[in-house]
């Protein structure tokens, strides 16, 4: 056997795949061919690289929100209703032009209430929550923290509120107002009303027809801001086609992407999703991660 | 409740606890594999729509082949899909790991290799993803490989041979150092 056969049947004989003859082939071979051998130990290396690879177990709210999928009956995943993949339902359709309608006003000008309610209809009508596109939210170009609060605030009602208020307003108190790591401030805090989020009755605080959401404007000691905002876990966000990156801390991982610039974190913690925008990298997520799940 | 026919049956007719029964057997199963295929980024969305498919297909399951044989295949289906679909984005790692320099083997340098390994894994096709997972980590037979696979027996092997040596080239690329 030359060598070029042998190197065809490598994995297989790796694998012991082979009959028996060849088995004896191959390892003959490798006794001879250095390249072979090398190979044939790299493969042991990968095995055990793989098999190292840890997976993550599914997140716990994993189960609830596939239930909610299955009992809307929809085999599309809501948030895909921003791709342009086949399939689409009308009811998704008709949200997209709806969601398109909002993302499509310059950012200077009033809320537009009739595409706005179209939003919410179509919201209403597929009975989960189509995604909010924070891409288009707070993508935009003199974007800094204050301004990405006023954006958020403006499409979605926002209401300053202080710590007491904003518990009796969302039934919780969000993570951020209860305690920050890194010396970091809560400066500011505002109320919003979302589209309602895919809870079934009872499984949250928001009442029917909205999503109770918290967005906080946090300064370090620096003086430099970013925004901390917290929902129900079953609201879809969507970030549109940004790369991304998943970034995993003990039994947490969070998502990081860059939004016109801002470097942005968003993660899961137990029934509550948070989105720092304007994070300063990997240890500071890191550190807001671990420092807000811990609540 | 076990994963019986029984309890396929009912999942298929839309009791909820059946389907949680097959969604607790199989949820991990599923997102490991959906995880190789499509990448961190977006498995859990892909995982809910392999359950999706799965619950709305099951009552075509004829019980001729292994349930979780047929649960691979579709699993494969639907992350392949999206995979094709997401070809035109490109994904680029914000944070970069850092790709060389460690002397000792402690709690960071592992740390660099796993990023490393992902890095280099989400590198090579999605098909050669499939079968070097089939093979490693479900450790199937090259006749179970092919069935899930769609494949003639005779490519699974050329495939892993691909897998190996692109994951290993990929690796180097990458600053790997081999074997130390």
């Amino acid at each position: 056997m030359n060598c070029q056969q042998a190197k065809e049947l490598l994995s297989a004989y790796f694998d012991d795949e082979l009959t028996e003859e060849l088995q004896g082939e191959i390892s003959q071979h490798a006794t001879h061919c250095r390249e072979c051998a090398e190979q044939l130990r790299s493969f042991e290396t990968l095995r055990a690289f793989i098999v190292a690879h840890e997976v993550v177990a599914p997140p716990s709210d994993a189960w609830p929100a596939l239930a909610n999928r299955l009992e809307a009956g929809l085999s599309q995943a809501p948030n895909k209703t921003w791709t342009t993949q086949q399939g689409l339902s009308l009811l998704a359709l008709i949200a997209l032009a709806a969601s398109l309608l909002v993302l499509l006003r310059p950012w200077n000008t009033a809320p537009n209430d009739e595409a706005n309610q179209a939003l919410h209809r179509a919201a209403d009508a597929t009975s989960v929550g189509v995604a909010i596109d924070f891409h288009g939210l707070l993508n935009f170009p003199q974007g800094d923290a204050s301004t990405a609060l006023e954006s958020l605030s403006q499409q979605f009602a926002g209401q300053e509120a202080g710590s007491g208020e904003a518990t009796r307003l969302l039934g919780y108190t969000p993570s951020f107002a209860k305690s920050l790591p890194l010396g970091l401030e809560l400066v500011s805090m505002r109320v919003l009303k979302l589209p309602h989020c895919n809870c079934q009755h009872g499984q949250c605080t928001c009442g029917p027809g909205g999503c109770n959401c918290a967005v906080g404007l946090c300064e370090r000691p620096d003086g430099s801001q970013f925004l901390v905002v917290e929902h129900c876990g079953t609201q879809v966000i969507s970030f549109g086609d940004l790369p991304s990156e998943m970034v995993r801390v003990g039994d947490l991982q969070f998502k990081v992407l860059n939004i016109g610039g801002q470097r942005t974190a968003t993660w899961l913690s137990d029934s509550r999703r948070l989105t720092v925008i304007g994070v300063n990298g990997r240890e500071e997520a890191k550190t807001l991660v671990e420092g807000l799940a811990s609540l | 409740m076990t994963v019986d026919a029984e309890c396929i049956k009912l999942a298929a007719n839309g009791d909820r606890d059946a389907q949680l029964t097959i969604y607790g057997s199989l949820a991990v199963q599923v997102r490991r594999l959906v995880l190789r295929i499509v990448g961190g980024n977006d498995v859990d969305d892909v995982s809910q729509d392999v359950f999706v498919h799965l619950f709305g297909k099951l009552s075509t399951f004829r019980h001729e082949a292994e349930f979780t044989t047929w649960v691979h295949r579709l699993t494969i289906n639907v992350a392949l899909q999206h995979v094709r679909r997401a070809q035109r984005q490109v994904t680029v790692p914000l944070l970069s790991p850092t790709l060389a320099g460690y002397s000792s083997r402690d709690g960071a340098e592992l740390q660099e290799l796993k990023e490393l390994f992902e890095l280099a894994y989400s590198r090579i096709d999605a098909e050669l993803r499939v079968v070097l997972e089939l093979k490693e980590v479900e450790h199937l037979s090259y006749a179970q490989i092919a069935q899930i696979a769609g494949i003639p027996i005779g490519t699974v092997g050329s495939r892993l041979n691909r897998a190996r040596s692109d994951l290993r080239d990929q690796l180097l690329a990458l600053g790997w150092e081999g074997e130390t």
